[in-house]
């Protein structure tokens, strides 16, 4: 799991990549309150998560939700189809504000 | 629970909701803006109506849905609160109880209502009306109504799920239960959401389990099957089920049942479901909003489900008055981890239990004493410690605060004072003062005929107030404290005072003195005690009709208390009741006077002194004592019973007890001292009813039987015998 501000044109896109299970959302919110320290999240691309549980997605609610309660949203700009299949079982698309169709492409 | 005591509950629950109403009107007539009264208000009525549902009484139903629908627009601010309207839901309020009653006596809830009664009623709802219907002309009011009884109901299964913290280290991930749930039907709607505690940013943890679903689903599914989609998960999760097409109560009891702060969220999926419709729970917030300006966004979120509950948007279509019921049972369940209902005769059972004990612990210690079994005697103050302590715990539990009783007088006053055309505010102190709920109960009448008095003949109409300087608005004024082991109770006015002359005038007349009788102003006043005399010319409805102030104090003496009662013309009337604290057992100190033992209560006792030995004791003359440069008044026990023992009669030593009641203080001359002793009070039958200066029996540990002396009386027998009216009172 790793995470990386994606572009320098676009610093504040982050990029999840890899497994976001149980056994690496420790190291993922460890990772994302270090970047959220240095800079604002505002778009996430999730089209290299190869894997999603219920841990995962709650650490990208609670990205989410934080965001939106300091008053800064944030958009899931890309997933994969490992996300794609999470999302639309808990219908969270609207939630997300999910745009993107589930292809690792981008919308930007 | 049987049918019987179910009604009992009933009825115990109908009496606290109408005295709450009560209570909130009261506190509408000061404020009529009162938010929380207002409530109170229309949940007395909701759940009056509710349980009375449940038991079939219609006509309750009937008559408490009017009123409940009356308030629900006053709190939405439809209907303006006016001063005849609070009027009228006063009167509300006692046809309510009066139904109650008409219809739990009538123990048929088919029996056909009292016409009188029913007529009564319709009257009242045809008040009601008029101010629903001003308030009409907004459409909203309408709809409202229509939409709460039109059924919404869904078609799918309804389920919530909350996951524990430690879910995730559990090895539970909850997509798969929600994944396997998809292959058995649809879901048609989800909502996931956060624990709020997740929004913590610091604290939050990624491996504790923060989630809860809430699933609309679809699907040719049983209730087990369902439940035990999640059976692996069973320690980890709590679970809620739905059935589709459940009454709504049971969505309405859902809402109840989740954290105040989730109620929204889940409201959104009930919307969505389909269990109440986008109107109503925009109608929901829209209360809430304006209700909730200037609070925490927790407590406006926890408004929502409130409101929709109250507003009844999610109205149970079908078992409607059986949820009210488990919503009662669930507030009371609440209400009985703290309290216990107890019946009062199984108290009073341990009482007089406890008081056989203190009688034979006291045998005991005599019993050891005789023997001289030195090794027993420390056992016998354990036992005597702890029997004591037992006494006082088991009197505490009927110990009540004075205040619940006291504060049903503030409708008396406000009722009366209306009548009368007065303006009368009620204070009320001393409320905590807690005293035996078998006095309570027994000192409520004489209290309401005092209040009642001094409202009638104390406090003068305010033009006549004004005219004689004093504000326009009278205060009756009811204070309580604990003195020495006894509760006073000062009932004051600032009324016209009572009138000595006119007293005296009216008692010459009726024959109670002789015209050349000197009376102070003390005596003059406590001729109103006697029985006949009334002062107030004109007998109204309210009290002055001869039967007044002779019953109160019968009422009070008979629980072995005092009145007194002090009154300037002009300035107002002051009542002051004493009364014991309890009328079980009390701590005693007991003395010897010729052949007999005397118990004295012993929080009445202030010194004891030897008599003649000490020097600054000195016989001022036959009645009076110098003790430490203050005179005290005396009576010498052996002279009062006329028990003296002749072979004493030269030479001994004679003790002088010191006592104080009040702010009296009055002196004893017995024979001898013998101590503290835990004293069970025996009344004495009817044979003594006229005994004076004595309050009862005990029996002692050695068999024998001690008078227990009053020391009130006591004191008035002194002053009698000192005015040199010299009736021997004690042996009448």
């Amino acid at each position: 799991m790793n995470t990386s501000r994606a572009t320098a044109s676009d610093p504040e896109r982050l990029m999840l990549t890899g497994e976001l299970t149980i056994y690496t959302v420790g190291e993922t919110l460890a990772q994302l309150r270090a970047q959220l320290a240095e800079q604002p999240i505002r778009a996430l691309d999730l089209s290299e998560v190869t894997e999603l549980d219920g841990a995962g997605l709650q650490v990208l609610l609670w990205l989410c939700d934080t965001a939106q309660a300091r008053g800064q949203p944030l958009r899931v700009v890309a997933h994969s189809t490992a996300v794609a299949e999470v999302l639309n079982l808990l219908q969270l698309n609207e939630r997300l504000a999910l745009t993107a169709s589930p292809s690792g492409g981008t919308t930007s | 629970m049987s049918l019987d005591s179910a009604r009992q509950a009933f009825l115990a629950e109908v009496a606290e909701l109408l005295q709450s109403m009560e209570d909130a009107l009261l506190a509408l007539e000061d404020d009529p803006t009162d938010a929380e009264s207002l409530n109170a208000v229309f949940r007395a009525m909701h759940t009056i109506k509710g349980t009375g549902g449940v038991f079939g009484y219609d006509a309750i139903v009937e008559f408490t849905h009017t009123v409940e629908t009356l308030m629900d627009q006053v709190r939405s601010g439809q209907v303006p609160l006016t001063r005849p309207l609070i009027e009228t839901l006063f009167a509300c309020r006692d046809h309510s109880a009066q139904l109650v009653d008409a219809i739990v006596a009538a123990d048929t809830p088919d029996a056909p209502l009292d016409p009188e009664l029913a007529q009564a009623g319709a009257v009242l709802l045809a008040r009601l009306a008029p101010a629903g219907a001003v308030a009409a002309p907004a459409p909203t009011a309408t709809p409202t109504r229509e939409m709460r009884n039109l059924p919404v109901a869904s078609d799918l299964w309804m389920l919530t799920l909350k996951f524990k913290r430690d879910s995730f280290r559990d090895g539970i991930d909850p997509l798969s239960f929600l994944r396997y749930l998809g292959s058995l039907g649809e879901l048609v709607h989800v909502a996931v959401q956060l624990d709020p505690e997740a929004l913590r940013i610091e604290t939050f943890d990624a491996e504790s389990c923060y989630l809860q679903f809430g699933i609309g689903f679809r699907g040719e599914v049983d209730k087990p099957t369902l439940a035990g989609v999640f059976e692996f998960a069973d320690q980890d999760c709590e679970l809620r089920i739905l059935e589709p097409d459940t009454a709504q109560s049971k969505y309405l009891e859902l809402l109840a049942a989740v954290p105040d702060d989730q109620v929204g969220w889940i409201g959104d999926l009930l919307l969505r479901i389909g269990a109440l419709t986008a109107g109503e729970l925009e109608r929901a917030l829209q209360t809430q909003s304006s209700e909730g300006a200037g609070e925490t966004p927790e407590a406006r979120k926890r408004r929502v489900g409130e409101i929709l509950v109250e507003q009844g948007s999610i109205k149970p279509a079908v078992v409607e008055q059986a949820v009210r019921t488990q919503d009662a049972a669930r507030a009371r369940r609440q209400e009985e981890a703290h309290f216990i209902r107890v019946d009062a005769q199984r108290l009073g059972h341990l009482i007089d239990l406890i008081g056989e004990l203190v009688t034979s612990s006291a045998a005991i210690r005599v019993l050891v004493k005789r023997a001289g079994i030195e090794d027993m005697n420390e056992v016998v103050d354990g036992v005597d410690y702890l029997v004591s302590e037992i006494r006082d715990n088991a009197l505490q539990l009927r110990m009540v605060q004075i205040g619940e009783s006291l504060s049903r007088f503030k409708r008396v006053v406000r009722d009366v004072s209306h009548e009368l055309g007065k303006e009368i505010d009620l204070s009320v102190t001393g409320g905590e003062t807690e005293l035996d709920k078998t006095v309570v109960e027994k000192m409520i009448d004489p209290l309401t005929h005092l209040i009642r008095n001094a409202i009638d003949h104390g406090i003068e109409t305010p033009e006549i107030r004004l005219a004689h300087g004093k504000p326009a608005q009278g205060t009756v004024r009811i204070n309580a404290y604990h003195d020495s082991g006894h509760i006073v109770v000062e009932i004051a006015d600032d009324g016209a005072g009572l009138d000595t002359a006119r007293i005296r005038a009216k008692a010459e007349s009726v024959g109670l003195i002789k015209p050349d009788e000197v009376l102070t102003h003390e005596e003059t006043l406590r001729l109103i005690f006697a029985p006949g005399l009334s002062t107030k010319e004109q007998a109204t409805n309210l009290s002055g009709r001869g039967v007044g102030m002779d019953v109160v104090r019968r009422n009070i003496e008979a629980l072995r208390g005092t009145v007194e009662l002090d009154s300037r013309l002009g300035e107002g009337t002051q009542v002051t009741i004493v009364l014991p604290l309890t009328l079980a057992i009390i701590d005693g100190f007991l003395v010897g006077a010729g052949p007999d033992q005397y118990v004295i209560p012993l929080a009445q006792v202030a010194e004891c002194v030897e008599m003649g030995a000490a020097s600054g004791v000195k016989r001022h003359s036959e009645h009076y004592i110098n003790l430490r440069n203050e005179v005290l008044p005396f009576i010498r026990l052996t002279e009062l019973f006329e028990n003296a023992d002749p072979a004493h009669r030269t030479g001994h030593r004679e003790s002088l007890v010191v006592v104080r009641f009040g702010h009296h203080k009055m002196g004893l001359v017995v024979d001898t001292l013998l101590g503290e002793l835990q004293t069970v009070i025996k009344p004495l039958g009817k044979v003594f009813e006229r005994l004076r200066g004595v309050a009862g029996a005990t029996i002692l540990g050695t068999g024998d039987i001690a008078l227990i002396l009053d020391v009130a009386e006591l004191a008035a027998i002194a002053e009698g015998q000192r005015s040199g009216s010299g009736k021997r009172l004690a042996s009448a």
